[in-house]
């Protein structure tokens, strides 16, 4: 199974960078950085933590990193039975599993460097030089976390979607709807509910660990108590887990009906 | 030897019958598989490749059950009827990926694509990308990667569809190759004279039904025995229904108005030149001349056609 993985990966990972979806995805990416830019540009030296923070939380996390996610791993099964070219792979002697967790791969490969970046860039531009006072610094080690967050979320959200896609027909639609009805909707309302949303325990990941940054954002951001940081990994780990075991089982099992 | 057997092999897609009660074997060599389109060809071939399951029987390939069957998958080899490929990839590239998948090392598949390509007459095309190919290149490619494993049993659906009449013959010579060398072939067309050309074994389906098996001249003999039912308009019918009764093919006659008349017959070839001359002939005012039963009338067209 590892070799059949690593040969659908090494080959879609190209070609998922050269798609049309990718370059889709990279122009998302560019929206953050774009508002951090004109953030940057209208707030000149009082930028700083209040809108890094925001716009990492907000725009990053909570809102480009679900549709990017939706968008690459949404077709990574959904792809080839949507183009009908899934018959050439599943009449070879591989277990189907391999076409999921490669293709996945390959996917997840794209997301993290486009979500890195995003994360990156953004957080860089509103941590502008010269800020004011200390009170608006963007807080130590934020970016760092803020970019091992969203390629966390892009890996467990991708995986989630890519489950949807190895059994849906219209994934993407339902993914969007999953990611904003469910995921967006909940995470913001200060309700235990939180807890069921995979945004739950990526903002703990963002916030937990920085009590400082955590007291700031009280009430607005922050307006239930937050996963500690292992159980928020441990949770995102098994749900992502979860999802690819669900989707490659039903994948196995799966009867694919393609029109001539 | 038996290459494939089916068992009261039944697919339905929710109310819709694909195939029905079908009971076959099928031995070495070459089949075709006939019958108009609907007929049921491609939801047998999808149950042979495993792509999908039988809603009732049993179905055996090699002596496997197909459906996500990797042993299987190492000695079978499937051409889709579908025009899909991975356009942004070469040919080469393709056929290369498709032989590692099967289990053969980068530069073995990487020979293996070659000439398998070769074989189909792309081998001055394989590092193109497969979007810019004619429709009969992109079949070539899809028979390719069917074969390129060395497979022992290859199921091709409809592989000559939306051939130029080169490409057809080229497929057509690769697949009597193929034949030659002691690879079972199995084949679906909705024109017989295709199939005609490789084999003289045929199953015929219709309606999600085994109508024949065994020969072209068996299955030919025995459809024309088939009586058919045939309406016709007259000004005279009454009296052009006496004059047809007392032919020799007409099995019954039936005036169910004043200007028409239902006529069966068990050999519609030799009704159909006695009306054109009556028609001719006569002063019975022959107005119209058609089958009722359209369905059966589509596959006796196409196997006389």
């Amino acid at each position: 199974m590892l070799r059949s993985t690593w040969i659908l990966f090494s080959t879609h990972a190209v070609r998922t960078a050269r798609s049309k979806r990718a370059l889709l995805c990279f122009g998302l990416t560019l929206v953050p950085v774009l508002i951090a830019a004109l953030i940057r540009l209208v707030a000149g030296e009082t930028g700083g933590s209040p809108p890094a923070v925001a716009v990492g939380y907000i725009i990053v996390l909570q809102t480009i990193v679900p549709i990017v996610a939706v968008v690459l791993g949404s077709s990574v099964v959904a792809e080839e039975v949507e183009d009908r070219t899934i018959t050439y792979l599943i009449t070879r002697p591989i277990p189907r599993v391999a076409i999921l967790l490669g293709r996945w791969l390959a996917s997840a490969l794209v997301i993290s460097l486009l979500l890195a970046l995003c994360a990156f860039v953004v957080v860089t531009l509103l941590d502008g030089a010269g800020v004011a006072s200390s009170e608006s610094a963007v807080p130590a080690g934020f970016r760092s976390r803020l970019v091992r967050v969203a390629v966390a979320g892009g890996l467990v959200y991708s995986a989630v979607f890519a489950a949807m896609g190895s059994f849906l027909k219209r994934p993407v639609l339902l993914g969007l709807g999953y990611a904003f009805a469910v995921e967006f909707l909940l995470s913001t309302l200060p309700f235990a509910s939180q807890r069921i949303t995979l945004q739950y325990y990526l903002k703990s990941l963002l916030f937990a660990g920085d009590p400082e940054l955590v007291a700031r954002f009280s009430g607005s951001l922050v307006k239930l108590e937050l996963a500690t940081p292992e159980e928020a990994t441990r949770t995102l780990v098994v749900a992502g887990a979860l999802a690819l075991g669900l989707g490659a089982t039903i994948l196995s099992r799966r009867q694919v009906l393609l029109s001539a | 030897m038996t290459v494939l057997s089916a068992d009261r092999l039944g697919r339905w897609y929710g109310q819709v019958v694909g195939l029905n009660e079908l009971t076959v074997d099928v031995g070495a060599g070459v089949t075709g598989l006939v019958g108009p389109n609907g007929a049921g060809k491609s939801t047998f071939l999808k149950l042979i490749a495993g792509e999908i399951r039988p809603s009732r029987g049993t179905i055996r390939v090699l002596g496997e059950d197909p459906f996500a069957n990797r042993r299987l998958y190492r000695r079978f080899g499937f051409c889709p009827q579908q025009d899909a490929l991975y356009d942004d990839m070469s040919a080469f590239d393709l056929i290369r990926l498709l032989l590692t998948l099967s289990g053969f090392g980068r530069r073995e598949a990487g020979e293996r694509a070659e000439t398998t390509l070769a074989r189909v007459h792309l081998a001055g095309d394989m590092h193109r990308p497969v979007g810019g190919y004619s429709k009969g290149m992109r079949q070539r490619v899809k028979v390719a990667q069917s074969i390129a494993h060395g497979p022992e049993l290859v199921v091709l659906d409809e592989p000559l569809t939306g051939l130029d009449p080169v490409s057809r013959r080229d497929v057509l010579a690769l697949l009597r190759e193929l034949g030659a060398s002691g690879v079972h072939l199995i084949l679906s067309s909705h024109v017989l004279h295709e199939v005609e050309s490789l084999t003289e074994n045929i199953l015929l389906l219709h309606r999600g039904r085994l109508l024949a098996q065994g020969t072209v001249t068996d299955v030919r003999r025995l459809l024309s025995k088939h009586p058919r039912r045939v309406e016709l308009k007259a000004d005279r019918a009454r009296a052009l229904a006496r004059e047809i009764i007392a032919y020799d093919e007409v099995t019954s006659v039936s005036v169910p108005s004043e200007s028409s008349i239902s006529v069966e017959t068990r050999d519609l070839d030799r009704f159909c030149a006695r009306v054109t001359e009556l028609a001719a002939r006569t002063p019975y005012g022959i107005r119209s001349f058609e089958s009722g039963d359209a369905s059966l009338e589509a596959v006796f067209d196409y196997l006389v056609g």
